[in-house]
């Protein structure tokens, strides 16, 4: 990675930092509140991770919308080429999402050694009671492909206007079902709901395969766009 | 701090249209060059390509021997200072110089905050509520301030005031005293501006119609007056440009090197010679091309 790149890395991740800073303890705030008032079982079975991971999916798909709308123009302004600005917002999705994944299971674990009658129905995850690590990872690879579909239709409405966004709207809806459908975690699907497709969710070694090659194209898509995105004059 | 700017058979096109068409030119170090054109003509286009904004269709653009697009080293030396719509943006004066001294290595935050005194911009307004004209003065701050070699100008007085109209102007010139480097002025204010060029590009219909020093090119353009027959006989041959008559009094503008039999001829029958501004080139040469289309 270039030294341009390492720059933006860090500005984009302290800028989204400050968002997450307002972010993440809403949720946490909501989720006590849910966990505490509400009596759904849906709700008392859900655990703090599995909480944050729903609502950090939309978090990290607006980042990925913002990044190159307002940030692409920005960084070439300053003469800085888009390869870096691409390095750059990529490895600060990175660790944003291992910010909000980890700090959220740090403190998941935490409350899990609380035995109180609150979280007593609490499950980790639908990957099983006690698979942190892989719970982690998939959520993470999750959060990254919704902020790859949010950069990509961010930066296909920049670069096209409407006919294109239009376009990588339905490659980000169909990119996310079918990610959904590797993994059943219930995260926004509105085609699968539509068409009630079902398969039984393939073996985890298979479904993690699919979903990083899935990440790795949704992001590969976002650079043949970005690489040579005229800035507009305005 | 050299720089040289080559563009060699440039051509750029967008959605089925062609904005410039083969050009070519070469841009020195320490040398304001005026760069004039009609609505759309492709002046921008042009600056968009030198900013790396866009890539050529055909043809290199390059920097000290490197190309432009894409390469973080000549994209370094090039700032564009055009206009910028600031209806959202919540961020102070500081807080953009402190992006500038980020990533614009020459940046220089001392010449930026007295350039700030200049033009009396505040300093704890978000930009999205200073006018027109105090936005576009900060634009031409960062655009002094950032200090690369080849700094563009794209009509960037737009709202300023007469006197602060003055003070940008001033500032160019003071600024090229004291640290050369290569100003591109695009502009309409021709007459405004013409004082403040070394050189001149001028485009018309996306062709570099004209680029010369601009003492040259104000010696090539001029008008001779007098009877009609005279004038007639006279300028049979020459690029003429406009033509006005009054009476039995004829005047026309012409372009072009003009050959001594003419010049004795212009003495003998004691025809009157008079200069032309750039202005008057300006219209009479892009409205020429109109004519023969």
């Amino acid at each position: 990675m270039s030294e341009t790149g390492k720059k933006i890395a860090f500005d984009l991740y302290s800028i989204q930092m400050k968002w997450v800073a307002w972010y993440l303890p809403i949720v946490y705030i909501a989720y006590f509140a849910l966990v505490w008032f509400l009596n759904e079982p849906e709700i008392q079975s859900m655990s703090l991770l599995t909480f944050t991971f729903h609502t950090a999916t939309i978090f990290m798909l607006v980042c990925g919308i913002l990044s190159s709308t307002v940030f692409l123009p920005v960084f070439v302004k300053h003469g800085v080429s888009r390869k870096s600005y691409f390095q750059g917002s990529f490895f600060s999705a990175i660790s944003l999402a291992i910010t909000i994944i980890g700090v959220t299971a740090i403190l998941s674990g935490g409350l899990s050694l609380f035995e109180t009658n609150i979280f007593k129905d609490v499950v980790l995850s639908s990957l099983g009671p006690n698979s942190w690590l892989l719970t982690s990872i998939t959520y993470f690879i999750s959060v990254m492909i919704y902020y790859s579909v949010g950069w990509l239709i961010g930066t296909a409405f920049y670069r096209y206007g409407g006919p294109g966004g239009f376009i990588s709207i339905v490659v980000a809806l169909i990119t996310v079902s079918l990610n959904d459908l590797l993994w059943e975690f219930g995260t926004p699907k509105p085609f699968m709901g539509l068409l009630n497709v079902s398969f039984p969710a393939p073996h985890v070694a298979i479904s993690l395969a699919v979903s990083i090659v899935i990440a790795t194209i949704s992001i590969v898509s976002v650079y043949k766009i970005v690489k040579d995105t005229p800035i507009k004059v305005v | 701090m050299t720089v040289k700017v080559e563009a060699n058979q440039i051509s750029f096109s967008y959605k089925n249209f062609e904005a410039l068409t083969n050009i070519d030119f070469t841009l020195e170090n320490g040398k304001i060059y005026g760069l004039i054109g009609r609505n759309g003509a492709g002046k921008t286009s042009l600056l968009s390509l030198l900013a790396a904004y866009q890539k050529s269709t055909s043809g290199n653009l390059k920097i000290d021997g490197e190309n432009i697009f894409e390469n973080e080293r000549a994209m370094a030396k090039v700032t564009f200072v055009h206009q910028v719509d600031y209806k959202d943006e919540y961020d102070t004066i500081p807080q953009f110089f402190e992006l500038a001294n980020r990533y614009r290595p020459t940046f220089d935050q001392q010449y930026a905050e007295q350039l700030v005194e200049l033009f009396q911009l505040p300093t704890d307004k978000p930009l999205k509520e200073l006018s027109t004209g105090m936005q576009s003065a900060f634009n031409v701050t960062i655009g002094l301030a950032n200090r690369t070699p080849l700094t563009i100008f794209d009509e960037a007085y737009q709202g300023m005031d007469a006197p602060t109209r003055e003070v940008f102007y001033n500032e160019i010139l003071e600024e090229q005293e004291r640290n050369p480097r290569l100003f591109i002025l695009s502009t309409h204010l021709v007459s405004e501006m013409e004082y403040l060029f070394d050189e001149v590009l001028m485009i018309d219909k996306g062709k570099l119609i004209v680029k010369e020093d601009m003492g040259s090119l104000l010696q090539k353009g001029f008008s001779i007056t007098g009877a009609i027959d005279d004038i007639e006989q006279v300028v049979s041959g020459l690029q003429v440009l406009s033509e006005q008559q009054l009476g039995g009094t004829k005047s026309v503008m012409v372009y072009g090197e003009l050959p001594k039999e003419k010049e004795e001829e212009i003495k003998q029958k004691g025809l009157e010679i008079g200069s032309v501004s750039l202005h008057d080139l300006f219209i009479q040469l892009t409205k020429e091309r109109n004519k023969d289309e």
